[in-house]
């Protein structure tokens, strides 16, 4: 492609053959080139005259590409077109061309020129014209062109923005527009290029900053094609205009918000915002009457410095005090140039915020009062125009209206509240009334309530009193009964009140006591606690108690008597059941069997019959005796000890001693004693009972536990025969050993005397030894009478743990002694006591066979127990007892052994109890058992 | 080498009286004694070179009697044992036999019946002493062969000819004979039932007479 020049190709022929061939793009090839050329020279030739046609092949062949340099192509008349000759044109052929490498530009300009010359005349005349026109219009008349850059613009117009009419050629007006108007505007715009015109307003800024409004009417420039190359507009200025529609929107928004009933405050702040917008360079505010205190409050002044503000708060409303006060006064508008001149101002603080001018203007209500003051002040000195005051009127009428209608609706409200609140206090006062009477209403309830109740009371209390009550008259006729004394007699009330004397109701044998009675009512005396046994209508007797008062006149005449009767019966029903009670105890009191003993300190002060049994005396004789006198004498001592011991006081145990008869003869007794009050005084009284038979038969009991004891010795002596048979085999052994070589040594012949020493004395020790065992096992076996001795507890341990041993070595059982470290001596049958310890030694050796070698252990301790009594544990590490076992082992006949008799735990527990100890056994968590038993010990040694 | 005419008798009994007792009748007849008081005693005290026997008493505390004899059959230990017991009964007799007791008697003790078992005990120690020796001196010998002469040994002594045994190691005859030359002499047998006699006395577990018997018969049999 080539680099190309654009170029028109613009040929203007007369009209019949005009043909634009323009915008041609001519050059790009040199075949279009040729082709407009063909064309140029076809209608060239059509219409030039025919001597020039030579001339304008030359110009033709002079512009072919071989011609690089740029040359005009001169000017050649062209002739008149044959076909249209009314036309006297002159054409010319203006044309110059500019050649490029390979093609070449021409730019043929073919011109009409004649009679254009005749035409630009005529047309400068218009456009002086015209030029007139547009200098001295009042719009402002303005052309742009598609750029929107001015190329046009009149006097008017330069004036209007401020802005020097050179200035304005080229300039964007755009640029001066207000920006809010910046979106119509290119609505509008938009429109323009489109070929729309239309009106528009719209709001501009003055190259001094001030802002006009326009109204501007534009027409579109648009080339043949429709596009778009510029706009003519008319520019008028409605600022003024605009103003007054400005206020004009205020000032009804204002009577708007007056009918509205908007807070004061804001439609004040509204009158100042439309003065200030109104006026420029105005600070307005609004200042009130208060009318008590003859001076003017600043109300609203949002433009106001605060210290201006507050120095002009409470200007006096008085002639020559300033605007305000004369504005008030005089009730029209004042307006003052310069304050600052104005003596009647404070002059550093208004040159301190510049202020000159100020106008006041009295705010009237519609009757003419004056309600407050409107003013504006200015930084500059004026006076103003008819408009201004015209605006300050309507501002000040506004002001009134707003005051006026805002104190009409305060009044209208106060009244309103006081009414309600009238309303409210008679409300409350109805209320309070109604409260009262009901109060009075519930407590007269109540009142009668009481009284209801009171009534009920006493009548209940009369009826249903637990005594009876009744009233008779003059001639003991019954006036007055109650239930209780009704229902005591199984009567009813009108079968009695009225009809039955009172002495009818009695008993035959109590009427002579009643007419007794009633003699002495009828003289008015009282009388109290009288017996009288009345009939009940079954037949049955009611013993009852009597207590009567009367009534009488003021003469001492009898009216009526009361009478209070109580039910005895049940009272009298005791009494006899209680002496016959004393009589049964007196006949059981004699008859026991028991000696039934009263004593005071010994002096004897009753007994029963059976005393006189057991002892012999007679009842006067134990009268004169001691109680003392009745024991044996070698008992007396003991009793006295233990009285002096304090155990006597009181006997609650049973006491065994020995009494003595009258003849000497002893009798074994038991005695029990216990003080108790005796007409009044303390005494002891003491039951003895003859335990002779008793006595013989514990004899008999412990010399059947001495043999069966025995009996049990023996039984143990043939369980543990094994263990003796070894023991004693052993010495045996050894001697015979011994003498067997003792033998044969002599019979060697070799042994002296002192070679044999050795064995005889072996066989000596060896023979002592079984002397040993078998001296023990005769204590042990022997049938003797039982010796209570005083015995150490521990030697007693020992011995057993020693007769023991045989079955401890049978059984290879390891036996721990702990044993007390003082001596603790027991009063007891020793070999008894061995015996249970042997049986308890043997029961634990035997729970031991089944254990492991090295834990057979047995453990033996004494001790004294948290009484002070002696105390001996036997615990092994056996395998110990069932639990459900554990309460039968005491059992007689219980055994666990396969030979065993099942005696040895029963008789041992029976010989530990008949020592006056226990013999109990524990089973520990752990395995084995324990047993453990207790002595008493022994308090002296004799 | 222990003096077999210098036998011990170990007394065994807990009772002091009668450990002293037996041992005063024991060495009446001019026999030394050792005493212990326990089982666990006696087992530390007992020389197995030197003839001995046992007097046990059954019933003591730790290890009993019959516990003694079984932990002596445990550890190797054959002296003869005598058990002395209280009171005796049979279940208690046949229990000791049959833990090998030697001999069995009753306290009190007849001295001149005791010192009898004694003395047959010790002739018995004596003897399996000697038997235990010529063992030993036979496995001495053995120690000296070397395997082929062990194996030529094992044939002969299970009654193969010299011809058989050629044939079952696949030897010649020759050969064979100068290996069972080599087992006579190093034996120091003097004829083939005396070689027998060793073999046994080294090994009594190991020939099983009645096998090797019905092996050769076998084998003859197969080769005619």
């Amino acid at each position: 492609m080539h680099p190309i020049c654009s170029s028109a190709v613009g040929v203007r022929l007369s009209r019949p053959h005009a043909r634009v061939v323009s915008r041609i793009p001519s050059s790009r090839r040199f075949g279009r080139w040729a082709l407009a050329a063909l064309m140029i020279e076809m209608c060239i030739t059509q219409v030039a005259e025919p001597r020039e046609v030579p001339q304008f092949d030359t110009i033709l062949n002079r512009s072919r590409p071989r011609h690089h340099a740029a040359q005009p192509l001169g000017r050649i008349p062209l002739g008149r077109s044959s076909a249209d000759s009314t036309f006297d044109h002159q054409f010319f052929l203006i044309a110059s061309t500019g050649c490029l490498v390979e093609g070449a530009i021409i730019i043929l300009l073919i011109v009409q020129w004649r009679k254009r010359l005749a035409a630009e005349q005529i047309n400068m005349q218009h456009i002086s014209h015209l030029k007139r026109l547009v200098d001295t219009a009042r719009e402002g008349i303005w052309q742009c062109d598609g750029q929107w850059r001015t190329v046009f613009a009149n006097t008017r117009m330069a004036e209007m923005f401020g802005i020097p009419l050179k200035d304005m050629i080229g300039r964007k007006l755009t640029d001066l527009l207000d920006a809010r108007m910046m979106p119509d505007l290119q609505s509008n715009m938009a429109r323009r290029e489109q070929g729309y015109s239309d009106q528009l307003e719209v709001r501009m800024h003055r190259l001094d900053g001030r802002s006009i409004w326009l109204l501007v009417s534009g027409s579109v420039i648009q080339d043949e094609h429709g596009k778009f190359l510029g706009t003519l507009a008319m520019c008028t200025d409605i600022t003024e205009r605009k103003h007054a529609d400005a206020l004009r929107d205020r000032y009804t928004r204002i009577v708007e918000m007056i009918a509205k009933q908007v807070a004061l405050g804001v439609i004040m702040s509204a009158v100042v915002e439309l003065l200030e917008s109104g006026l420029e360079g105005a600070i307005a505010f609004v200042m009130t009457c208060d009318a008590e205190a003859g001076v003017l409050r600043m109300a609203v002044a949002p433009q106001l410095a605060p210290a201006l503000r507050s120095a002009l708060d409470r200007s006096p409303m008085a002639s020559g005090t300033g605007c305000f006060g004369d504005a008030t006064i005089e009730k029209r508008l004042v307006v003052v140039q310069d304050i600052q001149q104005n003596p009647h101002w404070d002059t550093e603080l208004v040159r301190k915020y510049a202020l000159r001018a100020c106008w006041s203007r009295p705010v009237l209500s519609s009757t003419g009062d004056v309600l407050g003051i409107l003013s504006v002040v200015f930084c500059t000195t004026r006076s103003p125009t008819d408009a201004e005051t015209h605006l300050l009127e309507i501002a000040a009428r506004l002001a009134g209206l707003a005051l006026e209608r805002d104190a009409n609706t305060r009044e209208l409200y106060q009244s309103r509240s006081s009414l309600e609140q009238r309303v409210h206090e008679r409300t409350l006062e109805l209320a309070q009334a109604n409260e009262r009477l009901s109060a009075e209403i519930i407590e007269h309830q109540q009142a009668d309530a009481i009284t209801q109740r009171y009534a009920e009371l006493y009548r209940d209390l009369y009826d249903n009193a637990p005594c009876g009550y009744h009233s008779v008259d003059r001639d003991d006729v019954i006036i007055g009964m109650n239930r209780t004394a009704l229902d005591w007699l199984g009567m009813d009330h009108k079968e009695v009140v009225g009809i039955v004397r009172f002495a009818e109701l009695l008993c035959d044998k109590s009427r002579a006591r009643y007419a007794e009675i009633r003699s002495r009512l009828l003289s008015a005396e009282g009388v109290t606690d009288v017996e009288l046994d009345l009939l009940r209508s079954d037949g049955t007797i009611l013993h009852v108690l009597l207590n009567s008062s009367t009534t009488s006149n003021t003469d001492g005449t009898f009216l009526h008597s009361r009478t209070t009767i109580v039910n005895i019966t049940e009272h009298r029903r005791v009494l006899n059941a209680l002496q016959e009670s004393e009589d049964r105890f007196r006949q059981l009191y004699n008859a026991t069997f028991e000696g039934i003993l009263l004593h005071e300190e010994g002096r004897i002060l009753e007994v029963n019959d059976t005393m006189s049994m057991l002892f012999g005396y007679s009842r006067a004789e134990f009268m004169t005796m001691s109680r003392i006198e009745l024991l044996a004498v070698k008992a007396r001592e003991n009793l006295r000890r233990e009285v002096v011991n304090g155990i006597d006081d009181p006997i609650n145990e049973p006491y065994r001693t020995i009494g003595i008869r009258r003849d000497g003869s002893h009798l074994p007794i038991e005695l029990r004693s216990k003080l108790l009050t005796y007409e009044g005084r303390l005494v002891r009284v003491t039951a003895i009972r003859d335990i002779t038979e008793q006595v013989r038969m514990q004899d008999l009991t412990d010399r059947h536990r001495e043999d069966l004891a025995h009996v049990l010795r023996l039984s143990m002596m043939g369980e543990m025969a094994a263990g003796i048979a070894h023991e004693i085999n052993q010495p045996l052994t050894a001697i015979a050993n011994f003498t067997g070589g003792s033998i044969r040594r002599l019979q060697s012949g070799h042994a002296t005397m002192t070679d044999l020493l050795p064995g005889l004395e072996g066989a000596n020790q060896q023979a002592l030894r079984a002397g040993q065992i078998i001296r023990r096992l005769r204590t042990l076996v022997d049938k003797r009478l039982p010796q209570t001795t005083y015995s150490d507890i521990n030697r007693i341990v020992r011995d057993a743990v020693d007769f023991a041993r045989t079955a401890i070595s049978e059984y290879e059982v390891e036996v721990r002694l702990d044993l007390i470290d003082k001596l603790c001596t027991a009063r007891v049958d020793s070999v008894q006591i061995e015996q249970v310890l042997i049986n308890l030694l043997n029961n634990a050796c035997e729970a031991l066979r089944d254990c492991s070698a090295g834990r057979r252990i047995i453990s033996v301790h004494t001790g004294l127990d948290e009484q002070g009594q002696i105390e001996v544990r036997v615990k092994d590490t056996g395998i110990g007892l069932p639990e459900d076992q554990w309460p039968s082992i005491f059992n007689a006949f219980y055994t666990t052994k396969p030979r065993g008799m099942g005696m040895g735990l029963c008789i041992s527990r029976s010989i530990i109890e008949a020592h006056g100890g226990r013999l109990w056994a524990v089973f520990p968590s752990g395995d084995g058992a324990e047993f453990r038993l207790t002595l008493p010990v022994a308090e002296e040694e004799t | 080498m222990t003096d077999l005419n210098k036998p011990i008798v170990y007394i065994v009994d807990d009772d002091p009286a009668v450990r002293e007792s037996l041992k005063w009748l024991v060495e009446s007849v001019q026999i030394s004694t050792c005493l212990s008081d326990s089982a666990a005693a006696f087992l530390d005290a007992y020389d197995r070179t030197v003839p001995s026997c046992v007097l046990l008493d059954v019933r003591m505390p730790g290890m009993s009697g019959m516990d003694l004899q079984a932990r002596m059959a445990e550890l190797g230990v054959h002296l003869p044992v005598i058990i002395i017991t209280g009171h005796a009964d049979v279940p208690m007799a046949v229990r000791c036999f049959k833990l090998g007791a030697f001999d069995f008697v009753e306290k009190p003790i007849n001295d001149q019946w005791l010192l009898e078992i004694i003395q047959r005990a010790i002739v018995a120690d004596v003897q399996r002493l000697q038997y235990e020796a010529a063992a030993e001196s036979a496995r001495q010998r053995m120690k000296q062969l070397t395997p082929r002469e062990r194996e030529v040994l094992g044939m002969v002594v299970s009654g193969k000819s010299n011809r058989l045994i050629a044939a079952q190691l696949d030897l010649s005859p020759k050969t064979i004979e100068v290996h069972r030359a080599h087992v006579m002499s190093k034996m120091q047998a003097e004829s083939v039932p005396d070689l027998v006699r060793l073999h046994f006395l080294a090994d009594p577990s190991c020939v099983d007479i009645k096998q090797s018997i019905a092996a050769s018969i076998q084998l003859h049999d197969s080769l005619t």
